[in-house]
């Protein structure tokens, strides 16, 4: 909500509309450097981004010119050199679950990150100097259970096609850790089963089976663990939406739900019986526990977008907010998480509604 | 020539022994005659004038004495003397005795209001003795026995004159001076308070302004701002456009302490910055030092502003009534008890609520959406002053200050349908199907947020002003002043379903600033002899801070914790003891020399420090000045700020735990001419030292709000240097100043800006500022100021770096760059003020930035609007310079009664 940041807006639009602007080029000078971009995963194998820092106002800069390809990049584990990583396709950055991002290029190894890991990257390109950082891998934390309720049920049902309409309140729980400092992030994913074709006897066309679902989207508005990075005078004026990171410092070694309620879920099923694989179908609950880098990186960007000196220093009001890098050159981050997912299967949720309540 | 030397030359050539005995027994012989003998028998050469020994009887009685000591038996009771130089006797008159002296003093009031006039000179006009009122209008003067012709004048006021008067002793004299008739141009002016503080007194970079000068400064929305008129002054940066800062000799916005009738004002902005707490309404006039101080100040780093209030009229009940396009005023006083007790009140709010309470409710009523939205704003300043006068010698107020600024603001939802169908009604997916009912339901959601912030001052004090002696003076005060910021923040959602299961999470977040001081002072004024004039005291603050009080309260079906920082109040003690000394040392040379010592104990720690002070005047002409200085003051509480507006969050700190007091050493020389009498000219040059200063360190937003807030923080250094050009004129029908300073301001900072030194965000270089009042005639004034100054600095990030896309928000990083890398362009503004006298009041009109300079006030990082496809993202990224407030126009209306 955040009706305040709205009021500031629009003030800041009426001076704005009453005020004007003029492009020109600062007589400063600057230097590209290196950038290390790096998420890396407990379970798979490391991989760097390696790119180079540009000047903003430099028009030629796309996403492929700024790869630096040519560079020397090394991975040590634990203080131990492991391998010199080559030059490949790699997979997009995006932490998005459903991202379309293509793939890009830049340091593979063949090293599989562990639990645990202190992994650091090394880079040296005679064009940009050298960049290094460091980034332990954090260890999981389990979805102990997940409580739901499921509200506003409906159903339509027309021979072997179903459809069902609902909401779904949840309460997720795990436990942090007493004796280490964690930073978390949920997210969710949808598992959708491959839609095939079946023979029907005596019919010319094949029986569809497939089992999908959408939803609205994932409500994280009642989670104040959301919102706890936030000061009492940046709740008038900013925003969180979208955010759902977090820290243990308000339920360090506790048992807590995650109040995350998802609306509008359409889930559609044809032909599942005797198909019981259309029965996997599923919302995936994630858990990550992520470094203090991705903890911070993250932060900074709230902060930069929405935070009270984010929002004065991008006019000139207050030092500015940078987006925080955990790299020697302070471009770039190398984060780690490790994740723990928790399967909740809609045909279950429908099973036990619709046991609870059948149909009239 | 009126003296000529007769030489005697009565050589007794037969005695020649220097240091032959005398035997001589006259009585009330001629001198003359005794001399000769005396001559004859010592073989001395006696020089002297002839008129000397005319009609000089003298009787003495020595066997065998040496001739001095006959000298001196013979000579006493004379108006003679003499002296021995080798072989020759000079004989002079004795230099005739200092007439008695007796002192006069008394105060010296405004007449009809009985307002004390504060630095008014006041001049015998036979012995060309001068001394000036001190705060309250009080005055303390040496003159000779017999004749005396006191004047008294004071800018804007028509002299007072005693004529010749006969004084045998100690006198008291209460004056009072009529306003002239044009007051608010201040046409008929003999004499110049300012003037006076350049010429003759050996303080440098010291002001006095009166009420009407900040009225008749132009300024936006036509808000008379004392804060908004000392900006214009050099060595005075004003920070962001339109804005009430003051970042005085390069140095920080909370190194000013501001007070109130001498009591301590923390909060002095309303509305982010835009306006001061200071209602004109309320001022009588306004001290200011920026560069040496009086030994009674110290505790901030680079200047001290006390604002006098009105004591209000003793003869009759007026007032005024003003409203503008952002605020109302009203002010009243008179006489409670007639010509002893007298009361001010002075009122002032923003009314900006006044349109946005009924416009929400509007809006909330005819919108559909069943969201309710409630804001409101508003600063309130009250003043109030009773003043009682036991007697001519004793007098005595209570002060009250109310100031506060108070947001309101948040939403709140509630939705009786169906909880889970908010976005659009639930589809009625069709006959087979069972469908969610969405009217007919018991269930409901309703979510909100809550959000009120409150912060600003309390000041109370109670003085007590005796005449203990004619030349003693004493103040005893009382006083408490509070600055408090609060913000309560209250988010929470509920929902309940049919089934009757409720669900409920709420976060309530509650942040707090306070500073609480209880002060208890005696200040006193003592005028020893017409040279000296000496101040000491000393003052006692009971200190009670809470610098941050954060308390976080998650609450939900099935957990409620609570976090809070570790932070409690800080209990301090401190001490203050000084003396001062204005001494002019004769016609040429005045000093004033003083000495501050401060202990300030808190939480078991100990920090003293004296703080020395000494400024030497010279004058080699009538019309010239020359004077240095040099001067050291401390701070123990500090504001932190994040931004360069003032904000609820902008706590005010202790020193705690390992933290040592700021601390500023400096030095300056100043040359001053005056022209005639009317224009001023002063050069001041200046040199300062900052230690042990405190700042927000690197990405400390990083850290949680319930974060201790020392752990934010860094401590440095740095240093101001410049030189500041004045030529002013207060007197005719123009009046105004020019003037330029020029600066250099840095800091360094173990951990900011990786701990590189660093240009201050408000080290303008070059800063002129043109200020005229033209009386035009009875009916009109006008008032045009010209500032022009180099831009301030800000850190423009230069390089990008990828995004690594963890974030909802996706953007082009920022690579770091040096803070304050980049100075904005040249800024330059006029403002325009007319005033329209009429019968009852007057109008003023104001242009703010009148010829419409849009000066650049940020720079941001964004895309030009013109399409090419040559470039991969088809929009060119550029730097573009943010121009901001064109012409602001505004009317105001006052209405005097």
């Amino acid at each position: 909500m955040a009706i305040l940041k709205n009021i500031f807006l629009f003030i800041s639009l009426l001076l704005l509309t009453t005020g004007c602007f003029s492009d020109f080029e600062p007589d400063l000078k600057s230097v590209p450097v290196l950038c290390m971009n790096s998420n890396i995963s407990a379970g798979d194998t490391v991989v760097l981004q390696l790119t180079r820092t540009w000047r903003w106002s430099d028009p030629t800069v796309d996403e492929q010119n700024i790869i630096v390809d040519d560079a020397e990049v090394r991975l040590y584990v634990n203080d131990e050199f492991i391998e010199t990583l080559h030059f490949a396709e790699i997979p997009p950055m995006s932490a998005l679950p459903d991202s379309y991002d293509e793939p890009t290029h830049g340091y593979r190894s063949g090293y599989v990150a562990k639990e645990g890991d202190c992994i650091k990257l090394t880079a040296y390109s005679e064009k940009y100097g050298d960049a290094w950082a460091e980034v332990t891998v954090p260890e999981s934390i389990d979805i102990s259970h997940v409580d739901y309720d499921v509200v506003s049920f409906s159903s339509f049902s027309r021979g072997s096609y179903h459809r069902y309409n609902f909401g779904l309140n949840m309460l997720i729980w795990f436990t942090d850790r007493a004796s280490t400092t964690d930073y978390y992030e949920f997210s969710e994913s949808r598992s959708i089963p491959d839609r095939y074709y079946i023979p029907v006897p005596g019919q010319d066309n094949d029986e569809e089976c497939f089992a999908s679902f959408t939803y609205f989207h994932v409500d994280y508005d009642k989670e104040p663990l959301f919102t706890e990075h936030v000061s009492a005078l940046e709740s008038a004026i900013s925003d969180t939406w979208g955010y759902s990171i977090f820290s243990d410092r308000q339920i360090s070694g506790k048992s807590y739900p995650l109040h995350i309620a998802i609306r509008d879920l359409y889930y559609n099923i044809n032909n599942p019986e005797n198909n019981p694989e259309l029965e996997t179908a599923s919302i995936d609950l994630h858990l990550d526990v992520i470094s203090r880098s991705y903890y911070t990186h993250v932060m900074s960007v709230w902060a930069h977008n929405d935070g009270i000196n984010g929002v004065l220093g991008d006019v000139g009001l207050a030092d500015p907010v940078w987006d925080a890098s955990n790299v020697s050159t302070g471009a770039g981050v190398v984060t780690a998480r490790s994740r723990a997912t928790y399967r909740l299967y809609l045909q279950d949720i429908v099973n036990r509604k619709e046991k609870a309540t059948p149909h009239l | 020539m009126r003296r000529y030397i007769l030489l005697l030359s009565l050589i007794a050539a037969s005695i020649a022994v220097s240091a032959q005995n005398i035997t001589i027994h006259v009585k009330d012989a001629p001198a003359e005659k005794t001399f000769s003998e005396i001559m004859r028998q010592s073989g001395k050469n006696f020089i002297y004038t002839a008129s000397l020994l005319n009609g000089i009887k003298v009787t003495v009685n020595a066997d065998n004495q040496p001739l001095g000591k006959v000298l001196t038996m013979m000579l006493s009771g004379t108006s003679i003397d003499y002296r021995m130089r080798g072989d020759n006797v000079i004989l002079t008159r004795k230099k005739s005795a200092q007439p008695r002296k007796i002192t006069v003093n008394g105060f010296v009031r405004e007449t009809g209001s009985g307002e004390a006039l504060i630095g008014a000179v006041v001049v015998d006009t036979i012995s060309n003795t001068a001394t000036a009122t001190n705060s309250t209008g009080f005055f303390s003067i040496k003159v000779p026995v017999g004749k005396a012709a006191i004047k008294v004048t004071y800018p804007g006021y028509t002299d007072y004159r005693t004529g010749k008067i006969d004084l045998h002793a100690n006198t008291t004299l209460d004056m009072s001076l009529m306003p002239s008739k044009n007051m608010l141009s201040e046409v008929v002016v003999h004499g110049s308070r300012n003037r006076a503080l350049a010429m003759e007194s050996a303080s440098v970079g010291s002001l006095n302004l009166s009420r009407e000068y900040i009225t008749s400064t132009p300024v936006m929305f036509g808000e008379s701002d004392v804060v908004k008129s000392i900006q214009l002054e050099p060595g005075v940066s004003a920070g962001v456009e339109g804005m009430a800062g003051m970042y005085v000799h390069g140095g920080s916005s909370d190194e000013n302490l501001y007070m109130l009738d001498n009591i301590p004002l923390y909060q002095i902005n309303h509305f982010g910055g835009l306006f001061s707490a200071f209602n004109t309404e309320a001022i009588r006039n306004v001290d200011f030092y920026k560069s040496t101080f009086p030994a009674r100040y110290d505790g901030r780093l680079s200047s001290f502003m006390d604002v006098h209030t009105r004591d209000g009229s003793l003869e009759s009940h007026h007032g005024s009534a003003k409203l503008g396009l952002t605020s109302g005023a009203f002010s009243i006083e008179g006489p409670i008890v007639k010509g002893r007790t007298s009361y001010s009140l002075a009122l002032r709010r923003s009314w900006y609520d006044v349109l946005t309470i009924p416009a929400l409710a509007i809006i909330n009523k005819v919108s559909d959406d069943e969201t309710k939205t409630n804001f409101r704003y508003a600063f309130t300043d009250i003043n109030a002053k009773i003043t009682h006068h036991f007697s001519p010698r004793s007098r005595a107020y209570t002060m009250f200050y109310f100031g506060e600024d108070y947001l309101k603001v948040g939403e709140e939802y509630e939705y009786s349908r169906d909880p889970y169908f908010y976005t659009y009604p639930p589809v009625n997916i069709g006959e087979a199907g069972n469908s969610p009912g969405d009217t007919d339901t018991d269930s409901y959601r309703r979510d909100g947020e809550k959000n009120r912030l409150k912060w600003g001052n309390i000041v109370a004090s109670a003085a007590w002003n005796y005449v203990i002696s004619p030349s003693l003076y004493a103040e005893v005060t009382a006083a408490y002043t509070r600055y408090r910021s609060s913000m309560r923040h209250f988010n929470f959602w509920e929902e309940k379903y049919d089934d009757g299961k409720e669900i409920y999470t709420s976060d309530r977040l509650t942040s707090d600033n306070r500073i609480n001081d209880w002060i208890f002072r005696a200040d006193f004024d003592f005028r020893p002899t017409p040279a000296h004039n000496m101040t000491f005291g000393a003052y006692y603050i009971i200190h009670r801070f809470l610098p941050s009080s954060t308390r976080r309260t998650l609450a939900t079906e099935s957990l409620t914790t609570q976090l809070s920082d570790s932070t409690s109040d800080y209990h301090a003690r401190e001490l203050n003891l000084y003396v001062g000394d204005d001494w002019k040392a004769g016609d040429r040379w005045s000093i004033n020399a003083g000495l501050h010592y401060s202990i300030f104990n808190i939480e078991g720690a100990v920090h003293s420090h004296l703080s020395p002070s000494l400024t030497l005047r010279y004058s080699p002409g009538d019309d010239w000045a020359i004077k240095a200085g040099y001067s050291r003051t401390v701070q123990y509480v500090h504001q932190l700020s994040q931004s360069s507006i003032s904000l609820p969050t902008d706590q005010w700190v202790p020193i705690v735990g390992q933290q040592k007091p700021s601390t500023a050493d400096k030095i300056t020389i100043g040359a001053y001419h005056s022209i005639n009498d009317i224009y001023t000219f002063s050069a001041e040059a200046y040199m300062k030292w900052m230690d042990n200063l405190l700042d927000y360190r690197d990405e400390y937003y990083l850290l949680p709000p319930e974060t201790a807030w020392n752990a934010r923080l860094t401590s440095g250094k740095g240093t101001a240097k410049g030189i500041d050009f004045k030529l002013s004129k207060e007197a005719g029908k123009f009046t105004g100043h020019i003037s330029y300073s020029l600066l250099w301001a840095d800091r360094r900072f173990a951990e900011k800006n990786a701990g590189h030194r660093f240009p201050a965000r408000f080290d303008n270089r070059h800063k002129i500022n043109i200020l005229v009042n033209w009386k035009v005639n009875d009916r009109w004034d006008i008032n045009a100021s010209w500032t022009g100054m180099s831009g301030n600095r800000l850190t423009l990030p230069l390089q990008c770096w990828q995004d690594p896309m963890l974030a909802p928000w996706h953007y082009d990083m920022m690579l770091p760059e040096r803070l304050n890398n980049f100075r904005l362009p040249f800024y330059h503004r006029l403002d325009l003020s007319f005033t329209r006298h009429t019968r009852h009041g007057y109008w003023n009109f104001s242009l703010y930035n009148a010829y419409c300079n849009m000066n650049v006030i940020a720079v941001r990082l964004d895309y030009s609007n013109t399409y090419d496809p040559s470039i991969p993202g088809h929009y060119r990224p550029v730097f573009q310079k943010i121009h901001l407030l064109p012409v602001i126009p505004s009317v105001s209306y006052t209405w005097l009664f």
